[in-house]
């Protein structure tokens, strides 16, 4: 009967998606008719999408649209403000960072905000299908962003193995989603939920659905680079130019968090007892290696990279941690670790002229430019943990979450190997404030827009660390 | 907690009006001073510091006198609490004031000794660079000291307690750039640090047993909780003893106070002389109770207060610095003051104490202005003085009453309090402590008047310079000697025992519990003619004192020099103070570095090296590891596989 029914549209359940796809229509066709050399008129449309999907995100009404195909609930809306904020201040690096290299163009901004809205759609899917959808629109964005240097080898080099490697691992997603279709004759969240609670069949005995989940699990663990599925970061972070990297390790890693907690922690609540034990390892094995491989690295956004691996690690700790904490607490580290990195990445964006600086090369910055140099020991410590910035509650919460849940040796771990990551974060603040440079490095010239991102990533670090009730708050009503 | 609501019970109460409920402004005054001073003392204030600080002790001191009347007139204590202070769970500990007639003779003690000290350090500082830096710390020690007599708990005295101590580390430091005052004020400070480690724990054990700091509390639980004589109560009164010991300047932490005396000299007299050294006096009155429950500790306090006195006052015998010798003096008389509680009568302690500031802080304020006349801002070489009495009469007349007073001679406020305690060890049972204490007042007399006849009498023996110069200090610090000598004399009166006994009226409610545990044989037979006879025989040793030092520095002096030639090893170790400081620097000190030394080279050789070697490995591991980052693709898509293997053996076995 239903099969007649005009479908509910229910265009005010995607009112951020939509406003979103309609700024990057508007830059497309202001790129065509008037031509925007500089930028500037992109980035104007640009952070006026964002601004506006913000405040639509604060519509959530907690029901699914397009024959349950979307879902506009308080966890998507909250996920929504991490993305929209990621790339908001993405963008708002992009534009001074661009035009030093002459390439202000707006098809820039429009991949940005395409990739924004296959975040969001990852976040409110309820099926397998509008999911895969989203990433999809996220991936293909970011393939061609991580190449947008067309004459840069590194950067090339970064999108083929982006998407080469990115290939291979949805293969795998879309197989297991394939499997899981097949064990369970449906791909809608609800209904798979609603299947398994009715008794039949019950989980052990159906491999095929086991066997789905984990090539999913495989799927999203390259999307939020667990060990051993991360070994394109370094090299495609490296690569890219560095908004994009800074988009790379907020908004894609949270999407790829979102699809786990819709897939494994909502729909498939009873699946723990399979992936639990493996996914411990994964977490483990991120940890370390993220932290101890960030120690020797030369090259600065190298080392971020790997010092993003180590932050998925911290993420995956939670993830696992299976609780109502722990959920919250990964909630809550979204947002710090969106804050700092995007800060840091924004640094590294505006303090030279050229790409892939090393860590060496940032000696003196504090006597050249003390603002760059204060907002980047800002950022470095939230990093490390210190109290008072928002990674000092981040990794509160996160082992706070964890112990609960009795992972005492896992929260262990991630102290031992935050305390390893203090010496690389605070080796960049000695050679800011206590080496000479060697050499003159020019940096961008801070007006505008760049200068405004640091601010506000340094604002939300500040109020993050002490008032974190502000987006406690909005957390608690997710659940 | 009925105190919970703070301020606003404190002020708005029902109660009918009481002129104690104003004591919060006490503190209050010389607080204002401190921040007015030490904000705008330098640049705007200046000269006017001293005024001010000393018009904010006349307010404190004009409160003290309207509560100390509320106070005699009601005869109720008054406790109040203002807000919680310390609140964790179930720990709620609010800050208040407590004030009964004990606090009410500290608070005349200090307010009114403080006011005439302040008068006269306004004369006495005059012209010294800093003097805005004096007049900072001498109204926040006159905080502190509030604070400390005036808390109704434990932690809240401990504050006090500890800020006392601040200020007279930043007094005795006041002359920073030379080298001997920073030492002595470390000096005092680490040795009140070890007697403060003992004063914490003894009031964390009573938190922990008694469950309650508050000395409403502990007085009406200690008796139920700890038995007479138990272990518990007698670790606690001990250690509390030890904090003691290091704010008292009692054997055997009493090392820091000679040297304190490189403060100036109204720091000298009213932080090392009148009111901060006999903190350790008030708390132990304070907490009776828990000492009369305790007869062993009590039996050490007296011990080492009866050794103390006689210690120091032989010390003294020896020494050549006038302030240096009053310094022993104090360390003995507090020694008096606790073979006073060690016997049980308390209010004979505090008696003393309150004479003793009056005499003691004149005797110092009399060498200051010698001093003064000296042009001098350490002390005075007494062999190199004398005959000062045609140069300053009223210092003379001055010093003269207040040497008397502490000689013991009637109708001199000294001997009523010391010959009190005297009697109170006797009645007691205590033969041996009042020997002890007989014999101490024998070189009190002896010294003070040694130190007397070479300062005022005679011919002066120092430079025709320094002779040129000498002169009366001028009328802002000769009137609060005379105010000081004058309470030396009348000051005793208030307690006459059998005619006019009310000072230990006054007190009695706050010892009647106490006295009923551990009192002395109070119905000594024929009391009253024992007392007559042994007041008889202690003035009679004071004057044997006082002729023995007259004929030794006046009619005979080479007297001295054939009585150090005959005994020289007596002479010697008087004049070496007994070599306790060499013996303090030999172990402690010594041992401390020894110490130190040790774990630096842990420090050094184990850890540092540890964690050296534990950074090179993981920088090793951090290296291999980078090298499985090939940079190929099929690598990386090696690992991928390797994950989904992994993930897939995880979940389906």
């Amino acid at each position: 009967m239903n099969n007649f029914a005009v479908p509910i549209l229910g265009i005010q359940g995607i009112m951020p998606e939509l406003l979103l796809s309609l700024a990057a229509v508007l830059i497309l066709l202001l790129e065509m008719t008037a031509g925007d050399r500089e930028g500037h008129g992109a980035l104007s449309l640009s952070v006026a999408g964002l601004i506006l999907a913000f405040i639509a995100t604060f519509g959530a009404d907690g029901k699914q649209v397009f024959s349950s195909l979307l879902v506009n609930d308080n966890l998507s809306a909250l996920l929504d403000r991490v993305f929209l904020m990621a790339a908001f201040l993405v963008t708002l690096v992009s534009r001074p960072y661009l035009a030093n290299y002459g390439l202000a163009k707006g098809e820039f901004f429009v991949l940005l905000l395409l990739a924004t809205v296959g975040m969001m759609v990852m976040g409110a899917a309820m099926d397998f299908i509008t999911m895969f959808l989203g990433l999809e629109m996220l991936s293909l964005s970011l393939y061609v962003l991580a190449g947008f240097f067309k004459k840069d080898v590194l950067s090339g080099e970064a999108a083929f193995k982006y998407f080469i490697l990115g290939a291979f691992a949805t293969g795998f997603l879309v197989f297991g989603m394939a499997f899981v279709f097949g064990a369970l004759g449906t791909t809608n969240f609800a209904a798979m939920a609603h299947t398994l609670s009715a008794g039949s069949p019950p989980f052990p005995s159906v491999p095929t659905l086991l066997f789905g989940l984990a090539l999913i699990l495989a799927g999203l663990g390259f999307k939020i680079s667990l060990v051993p599925f991360h070994t394109w970061v370094p090299d495609v972070y490296t690569g890219a130019p560095t908004p994009v990297t800074a988009l790379i390790a907020t908004g894609s890693k949270a999407a790829g968090f979102a699809a786990l907690v819709r897939i494994f922690m909502i729909t498939f609540p009873g699946s723990f007892q399979f992936w639990g034990a493996a996914f411990w390892w994964l977490a483990l094995l991120t940890m370390i290696v993220g932290n101890l491989f960030a120690l020797v690295q030369v090259e600065i956004k190298r080392m971020f990279a790997y010092s993003s691996v180590a932050n998925g690690g911290y993420l995956a700790m939670a993830f696992l941690s299976h609780s109502d904490v722990g959920i919250k607490a990964l909630l809550f580290y979204l947002f710090a670790y969106t804050f700092m990195t995007v800060g840091v990445f924004g640094v590294v964006s505006l303090a030279g002229r050229r790409e892939r600086l090393l860590i060496s090369e940032y000696a003196g910055l504090s006597r050249e430019n003390p603002f760059l140099a204060a907002v980047m020991s800002l950022f470095l410590l939230s990093l490390a943990g210190m109290p008072g910035t928002a990674g000092f509650f981040g990794k509160f919460y996160l082992f706070a979450g964890a112990v609960r849940s009795g992972y005492l040796g896992l929260a262990l771990v991630g102290i031992l190997t935050t305390i390893l990551s203090f010496y690389y974060y605070l080796r960049v603040i000695v050679y800011m404030y206590m080496r000479e440079s060697e050499m003159p490095r020019e940096a961008l010239e801070l007006a505008g827009s760049g200068r405004t991102a640091l601010v506000l990533a340094a604002a939300g670090v500040l109020i993050l660390g002490c008032f974190p009730n502000l987006i406690w708050i909005s957390i608690e009503q997710v659940f | 907690m009925e105190n919970g609501q703070g301020i606003i019970t404190a002020f708005s109460t029902a109660e009918p009006f009481r002129w104690v409920g104003l004591v919060w402004l006490v503190p209050l005054f010389p607080a204002a001073a401190t921040l007015l001073n030490g904000l705008l003392g330098r640049k705007v204030i200046r000269y006017r510091t001293g005024q001010l600080a000393t018009v904010a002790m006349l307010g404190a001191l004009i409160v003290s006198l309207l509560c100390i009347w509320d106070i005699a007139r009601t005869g109720q204590p008054y406790n109040v609490d203002y807000f919680i202070w310390i609140g964790v769970g179930d720990f709620q500990l609010p800050f208040g004031f407590y004030v009964d007639q004990l606090t009410a003779v500290m608070l005349f003690v200090v307010s009114f000794v403080g006011t005439v000290i302040f008068l006269y350090a306004i004369g006495y500082m005059h012209g010294h660079p800093g003097y805005w830096r004096f007049f900072t710390y001498m109204p926040l020690f006159a905080v502190m000291m509030f604070l400390l007599v005036l808390g109704n708990s434990l932690p809240v005295l401990f504050v006090g307690w500890e800020g006392v101590g601040l200020c007279s580390y930043l007094l005795i430091g006041y002359f920073f750039d030379r080298d001997y005052a920073a030492q002595a004020g470390r000096k005092a400070f680490i040795v009140n640090r070890i007697g403060d480690f003992g004063f914490l724990l003894g009031m964390l054990l009573l938190y922990w047993t008694l469950g309650s700091v508050r000395f409403t509390d502990i007085v009406e639980h200690a008796p139920d909780i700890y038995p007479a004589g138990s272990v518990m109560i007698t670790v606690i009164t001990l250690l509390l003893f030890l904090g003691a010991t290091g704010k008292s300047a009692q054997i055997p932490l009493f090392v820091w106070l000679p040297d304190a005396m490189a403060g100036p000299t109204p720091v000298s007299a009213l932080i090392h002389a009148a009111t901060m050294v006999t903190a350790g006096v008030y708390m132990i009155a304070r907490l009776n109770l828990l000492y009369s429950l305790a007869p062993i500790s009590l039996l050490v306090v007296g011990t080492v207060g009866a050794l103390t006195a006689l210690m120091a006052a032989t010390i003294a015998f020896t020494q050549r610095e006038a302030k240096r010798i009053l310094a022993y003096s104090t360390i003995s008389q507090l020694g008096y003051m606790f073979l006073a509680l060690g016997v049980g009568a308390f209010d004979a302690g505090i008696f003393h104490l309150m004479t003793h500031a009056f005499f003691k802080a004149c005797l110092f304020l009399s060498a200051g202005s010698v001093l003064h006349a000296f042009h001098e801002d350490r002390d005075v070489d007494i062999f190199q003085a004398g005959g000062l009495r045609r140069y300053m009469p009223m210092t003379r007349l001055a010093f003269l009453v207040s040497a008397v007073a502490i000689a013991g001679i009637p109708p001199f406020a000294g001997f009523f309090s010391k010959d009190e305690i005297l009697f109170e060890a006797f009645a007691g049972g205590y033969i041996l402590f009042w020997g002890i204490g007989l014999t101490a007042a024998f070189c009190t007399a002896f010294y003070m008047f040694r130190l007397y006849s070479l300062l005022f009498s005679g011919e002066f023996r120092g430079t025709e310079h320094q002779r040129r110069h000498l002169h009366e200090c001028p009328f802002i610090m000769w009137f609060p000697l005379v105010i000081l000598a004058l309470l030396s004399l009348v000051g005793g009166w208030v307690n006459i025992p059998g005619l006019f006994p009310k000072f230990h009226a006054f007190l009695r409610p706050v010892f009647a519990e106490a006295h009923e545990l551990a009192g002395p044989h109070r119905e000594l037979a024929g009391a009253r003619i024992w007392e007559i006879s042994l007041a008889l025989l202690s003035v009679l040793v004071a004057l044997t004192g006082i002729f023995a030092a007259r004929l030794c520095y006046v009619q005979l002096p080479k007297l001295p020099h054939w009585f150090a030639e005959t005994f020289p090893s007596l002479f010697i170790a008087s004049l070496h103070k007994y070599w306790i400081d060499e013996a303090y620097q030999a172990t402690v000190v010594k041992g401390f570095y020894s110490a130190c030394r040790l774990a630096q080279w842990c420090d050094n050789r184990i850890i540092v090296a540890g964690l050296n070697a534990f950074a090179a490995l993981i920088r090793h591991l951090s290296e291999i590891g980078t090298q499985l980052q090939t940079g190929y693709v099929r690598h990386y898509a090696l690992a991928i596989v390797i994950g989904v293997v992994f993930l897939l053996i995880g979940m389906l076995l």
